[in-house]
């Protein structure tokens, strides 16, 4: 805890620093940018949430499971 | 008369000994068991990369008793030694061969939790090798769609030789190693949570096991994946659904038409989610290792032990989040690309505040440059190699050229071949003690082995990235004959692929010297005094890894490992209780 | 379960001369119980120093099982999540016909209604599996069994537990019923994207429950078997929960085919 507290100002200006770089969003080739394009908003939302769900579900065990573990003696 | 009744009496006693060992579900046989199965696949996947690298080198070398290699052959020689190297060598050898051996010593815990399924869960691994094995015999051969087994390619029998026998029983395979690699971990997770003796708390528990913590807590969300992944392959192979081709797709001059539209992107979703945390595995009991290793023979305590822990968690949990770098060119849609790209350079920061420690560590130490420690710090040194090039290709931009080329081998071969190789030996050398009954092996011939190890591994693996940055394709089964500007920029290469393919036979020879020196002192009858490397952590414990028994003693932790003196002449084992002329310690 | 983060006392700075040297911590202001630290603390009065490993309760090998079988079941969940995933990209997945349009032809399949029979039925046999899972902690009947007078505790498992047993066998023939009554009407796996889902999600969810059921019969046989009470317990304990995790999961499950189609 002591150590989160020690370095959150450095995590959060990581964080800032991260979401200022809008510029190098959405690297890619122009043949994935275009078969992106024309993928239906439908299909790439389906994709979008299927991957929330997937990272969501595994981080969620992985954190849930860390934290009921570090609560035994 | 009392000859053939002696007989009778033998005949017996020696299968039932054999089946007791065999059925065993002492942790320790258990242990053994998963490191045969990695003995026997690290031999064979050798074999292959070494035909691999002859064609390669040349051509037209004809393989004795088999003629010329041809390409769909290199292709499988490629899929067999992914396979066999990825899964039941660096997966199976650190995490539940190691784990099994040393990790109920290491936590105090006489065994593991629920043996039988543990013992269970090796016996599904050996299977699992098994099946493989025999996609070498069936009709068509292995399979040729890599140990990643990418559809189209290994959706339908049509797609190549090996595709249809060799793909399925590759799949039953897989299958079974994910099942068994399951429940090892499973066994494991519930080991270490609920098995730790009086005083193991949280924060006094060796990063090794912490390694072993996160390798399993990876491994259970996984393999799991895989295994459904692995069911919808099934499913489109041989029951006529589409959920990973198209509807219609045409396959060696014929229509496969199916109802439903699927992908072959959400199959590398699928098996990259696994395959991500799978290589994590493979290195994190090796970083867990390293760490405690350096610090013995430095006689200096961790640098930052809790910021250690903290950071074999965050590579963990952060090894959840970037399997899309793995798809940077495969269709992705490029802002994933830039979400999973930035998840992959994050990993770089708890990686280098592991190197830093390892390093501050040792920092100005003198240490005692035994062959563990030398494998330590070749770890490190590898990991730096291999994991600096890691960050260069988690950027889309720069993995857009570099995928798909040997760049990504030199990566990924410098730190799982090499950098978790390393591991693993460092282990062996480290608990050869424990685990041969006090032998240890030679320090003269270990350091040989070592120093030509090292050599040879930067000499293979290190002009790789050389060869990819010239754009020199991965799975290609050959290099010459290719159109002429791609030519004229191979060519330049020829010299070096020789260079590599000597390294790699070098590479695989000088592993005699560590078999020699195996072989001579499992013969030798000396044997070491107890705890010879003078360790803190508690499997060097007396009576640490005996079989459990009532009368032998309850095993307690008094305080944290690595406490040494700072004049490094003593130490405090984790063992031993506290003195009334030091009561408090950590 | 007492929320354990760091022993208490484990980082106090030394006290020269104090009482504190020999790790007894007592600050003299009777707030809280001495510390051990030679063992690493006293938290909530767990003692560890006079509770090794296998002696520290009852509980411990309950304990176990329900970790190893919380991690076995996370995984599982994670086989679910991933088909689950991918039946949402599908749903939304299709091709380029001849003019370049983008063609879905997601066509749900229509549940047979007899899956709600199921689903009940299921709920119902959760409820046996619940009571029977709590018959085995109740503290009078676990000492009279204890004590060697009769076996009240088990032969009240083994009632509910074979209910639930013969419940779960009725949701594996209902399964059943409702693939070959879609099997009838010629929606098998491979007609359709919708129908690989149905029959896929239904197979592997009745395939996890065949193996409750398998995990039920052991129970049964451990109730009648087994000599330590304990094991019993456990067994019992075990099965229950995995036959809840079923459960739940056909729920999610069935709400997926049902309304997410």
């Amino acid at each position: 805890m002591k150590l989160l507290r020690s370095g959150a100002p450095v995590f959060i200006l990581g964080i800032i620093l991260l979401c200022l770089c809008t510029q190098a969003f959405g690297q890619g080739c122009a043949q994935c940018l275009d078969s992106t394009r024309a993928t239906p908003p439908a299909v790439q939302a389906a994709y979008r949430h299927a991957i929330y769900l997937l990272v969501g579900a595994a981080s969620t065990l992985f954190l849930v499971g860390l934290y009921l573990l570090r609560r035994e003696p | 008369m009392s000859a053939p009744s002696q007989k009778l009496r033998k005949s017996p006693a020696r299968v039932h000994r054999f089946a007791r060992a065999i059925f065993s579900t002492s942790h320790r046989n258990i242990g053994f068991g998963y490191l045969a199965i990695s003995c026997i696949a690290v031999v064979i996947g050798t074999i292959l990369s070494w035909l691999m690298r002859a064609h390669l080198s040349w051509p037209n070398w004809s393989l004795p008793l088999h003629g010329l290699i041809l390409p769909e052959e290199y292709l499988a020689l490629v899929t067999m030694h992914g396979t066999l190297m990825l899964f039941f060598v660096l997966t199976v050898a650190p995490q539940t061969g190691f784990g099994n051996l040393i990790l109920p010593g290491q936590i105090g815990a006489r065994r593991m939790a629920f043996p039988r399924l543990n013992a269970l869960g090796m016996w599904i691994t050996a299977a699992g090798l098994a099946v493989l094995l025999c996609a070498f015999f069936v009709p068509g051969g292995s399979p040729i769609a890599g140990w990643t087994s990418y559809p189209p390619l290994s959706v339908s029998a049509l797609a190549g030789p090996g595709e249809g026998a060799g793909q399925d029983l590759w799949l039953a395979s897989i299958a079974l190693f994910g099942i068994g690699g399951a429940v090892g971990a499973v066994v494991m997770l519930t080991t270490i949570v609920k098995l730790r003796c009086t005083g193991m708390t949280w924060r006094r528990v060796p990063l090794t096991v912490w390694g072993w913590f996160t390798g399993a807590l990876l491994a259970v969300p996984a393999f799991s994946v895989l295994l459904a992944a692995i069911v919808l392959l099934f499913c489109d192979r041989h029951l006529g659904s589409a959920f990973f081709i198209p509807r219609a797709d045409v396959i060696n001059a014929t229509l496969i038409s199916r109802h439903g539209s699927g992908s072959p992107l959400l199959w590398l979703h699928l098996f990259w989610f696994f395959g991500h945390p799978e290589v994590y595995i493979a290195i994190l009991p090796g970083m867990g290792l390293t760490s405690m290793v350096i610090a013995n023979f430095s006689r200096r305590r961790v640098f930052a032990y809790r910021l250690m822990i903290a950071t074999t968690l965050a590579i963990g949990l952060l090894g959840i989040l970037v399997w899309g770098h793995h798809m940077f060119v495969a269709g992705l849609n490029p802002f994933a690309g830039t979400a999973f790209a930035a998840a992959s350079l994050a990993i770089a920061v708890p990686s280098t505040a592991k190197v830093l420690s390892w390093l501050a560590t040792c920092w100005r130490a003198r240490p005692f440059l035994t062959t563990p420690m030398l494998f330590a710090l070749g770890f490190v040194s590898l990991f730096i190699s291999g994991g600096l090039s890691g960050i260069i290709v988690a950027q889309p931009i720069l993995d857009e050229y570099l995928h798909n080329t040997f760049f990504i081998v030199g990566h990924f071969h410098l730190i799982m071949a090499m950098a978790a190789v390393f591991g693993l030996f460092c282990a062996t050398y480290y608990w050869f003690p424990l685990l041969a009954g006090g032998r240890m092996l030679s320090e003269r011939l270990g350091k040989w082995h070592f120093w030509l190890t090292l050599l040879f591994a930067y000499t293979t693996f290190l002009p790789m990235y050389f060869s990819g940055l010239d754009a020199e394709p991965r799975h290609y089964a050959q290099l010459t004959g290719l159109n002429p500007p791609a030519q004229a920029l191979l060519g330049a290469h020829t010299v070096l692929q020789l260079h590599i393919t000597g390294g790699a036979f070098a590479l695989g020879l000088t592993q005699f010297l560590f078999l020699f020196n195996l072989v001579r002192a499992m013969r030798s009858p000396e044997v070491a005094p107890a705890n010879p490397w003078s360790a803190t952590t508690m499997e060097w414990a007396p009576y640490a890894l005996l079989e459990p028994c009532p009368d032998l003693p309850t095993p307690v932790v008094y305080q944290r490992p690595c406490h040494y003196s700072d004049d490094g002449t003593t130490f405090i084992a984790q063992w031993e209780p506290p003195q009334p002329s030091n009561p408090e310690r950590e | 379960m007492p929320t354990i983060l760091t022993p208490p006392g484990i980082y106090q700075p030394r006290r020269p001369g104090r009482p504190g040297d020999l790790g007894e911590g007592d600050s003299g202001s009777g707030r809280r119980p001495p510390t051990d630290k030679r063992t690493g603390g006293n938290g909530d009065g767990d003692n560890w120093s006079d509770r090794p490993q296998g002696r520290r309760g009852p509980r411990e090998r309950l304990s176990r099982a329900r970790v190893g079988l919380f991690f076995a079941l996370g995984g599982d969940l994670m086989f679910f999540i991933a088909l689950v995933s991918v039946f949402f990209v599908a749903k939304t997945s299709g091709h380029f016909d001849a003019y370049s349009r983008y063609i879905n032809d997601w066509l749900p399949t229509s549940i047979p209604s007899i899956l709600w029979l199921n689903t009940a039925v299921l709920l119902v046999s959760s409820v046996c599996a619940e009571i029977a899972r709590r018959s085995m902690f109740r503290e009078t009947d676990l000492m009279d069994e204890w004590f060697g007078f009769g076996r009240p505790t088990s032969r009240r498992a083994a009632i509910w537990l074979s209910a639930t047993l013969a419940l779960g066998a009725l949701f594996l023939a209902g399964q059943w019923v409702a693939w070959t009554q879609l099997a009838a009407q010629h929606v098998l796996f491979n007609s359709n994207a919708s129908s690989h889902f149905f029959y896929l999600i239904t197979v592997a969810h009745a395939a996890h429950l065949f193996l409750g059921i398998a995990a039920l019969v052991s129970a049964l046989t451990f109730l009648a078997r087994s000599r330590q009470l304990a094991t019993r317990q456990v067994a019992v304990d075990a099965t229950v929960w995995y036959w809840h995790a079923m459960g739940i999961l056909w729920i999610f499950l069935f709400a997926l085919l049902e309304y997410g189609q």
